[in-house]
């Protein structure tokens, strides 16, 4: 008997289909989930919309360090000089810490508010299909990550697509929430 | 050591992750019991229920400003219709969630101490 071994494309393919499952598995239940219109956790803050705006602005630093570790660890950066026996595992926790950030805010959107599919109101539905994308490639990322094989570009491509992803996010919430109700809105 | 706290770290997250999409699809929305619908009831549940969206004090979020509008309701009654019905995939309705006395209850509040009509 031989061990069945995956090929390239056929790693890509995997990650790429689970990926694609999560983003409409979340879009799905966003949409026929009825919206319970009610907050959930805010901890420290006034509201939850509050806490919403704070923690995707703390995952974005996280993932900022994200692209900035990454890219040192692909050769694009040179600062430090000497990579750290830690370093690729600070990656790995601060990516960590994001995915576990981001889980409460996720829960009051979907459970809460729900996917916006009329495009007129395009904040809103850029919005629920960015964080559908955001899910969705995080969960591509984390398995061509998990499968060592997968194609030299897969990674940066993926990674590329999640911060990009989170930065809409950002944009079209926590930004708004800062603009419309003061900063720091707390 | 640093890579083993990560590594624990990472299972734990898996289950926070887990136990998020177990509580998606389980967790059903609260809504305050009240006793008699007035003014202040309708002050509770729309705490509870509306204020997530429409702002604590009616001051707008993700929903519209509540406080000092309503230009397009002609009257109370309209407005426990629409927070009965809400609008699909914008906001959901409460007829399921509250008894028709506290929909006019809530109603009542938004309508006179909230809209200040």
């Amino acid at each position: 008997m031989t061990a069945a071994t995956e090929t390239t494309e056929g790693i890509l393919w995997k990650a790429l289909l689970l990926g694609g499952a999560v983003a409409v598995a979340a879009g799905v239940y966003g949409s026929v989930h009825d919206p319970a219109g009610q907050q959930t956790i805010s901890l420290f803050f006034s509201n939850t919309l509050s806490f919403k705006a704070w923690t995707t602005t703390l995952i974005l630093l996280f993932a900022l360090f994200q692209l900035y570790s990454a890219m040192r660890m692909w050769g694009k950066m040179s600062f430090p000089r000497q990579l750290p026996s830690w370093f690729g595992d600070a990656h790995r926790l601060s990516g960590t810490l994001a995915f576990a950030l981001s889980l409460p805010v996720a829960f009051h959107c979907l459970w809460a508010i729900g996917f916006e599919p009329d495009m007129s109101e395009l904040r809103r539905f850029a919005h629920s299909l960015m964080g559908c994308l955001f899910y969705g490639a995080f969960a591509a990322k984390v398995t061509l990550v998990r499968s060592h094989g997968g194609p030299s570009w897969g990674l940066p491509v993926i990674g590329g697509v999640v911060f990009t992803a989170l930065v809409a996010i950002w944009l079209s919430s926590s930004l708004w929430f800062f603009s419309n109700f003061g900063f720091p809105g707390i | 050591m640093f890579k083993r706290i990560v590594d624990g770290f990472q299972v734990l997250v898996a289950l926070a992750a887990a136990v998020t999409v177990v509580l998606l699809v389980t967790v059903s929305p609260t809504v305050a019991e009240v006793d008699t619908p007035d003014v202040s009831a309708g002050a509770e549940l729309f705490a509870s229920n509306c204020s997530g969206c429409h702002g604590p004090e009616g001051e707008g979020g993700l929903g519209p400003a509540l406080a000092g509008g309503l230009e397009s309701f002609e009257a109370v009654e309209d407005v426990a219709r629409f927070v009965s019905s809400g609008v699909p995939g914008r906001m959901p309705g409460f007829e399921t969630r509250m008894t028709p006395d506290q929909v006019n209850a809530v109603a009542q509040f938004i309508w006179t101490d909230l809209a200040g009509r």
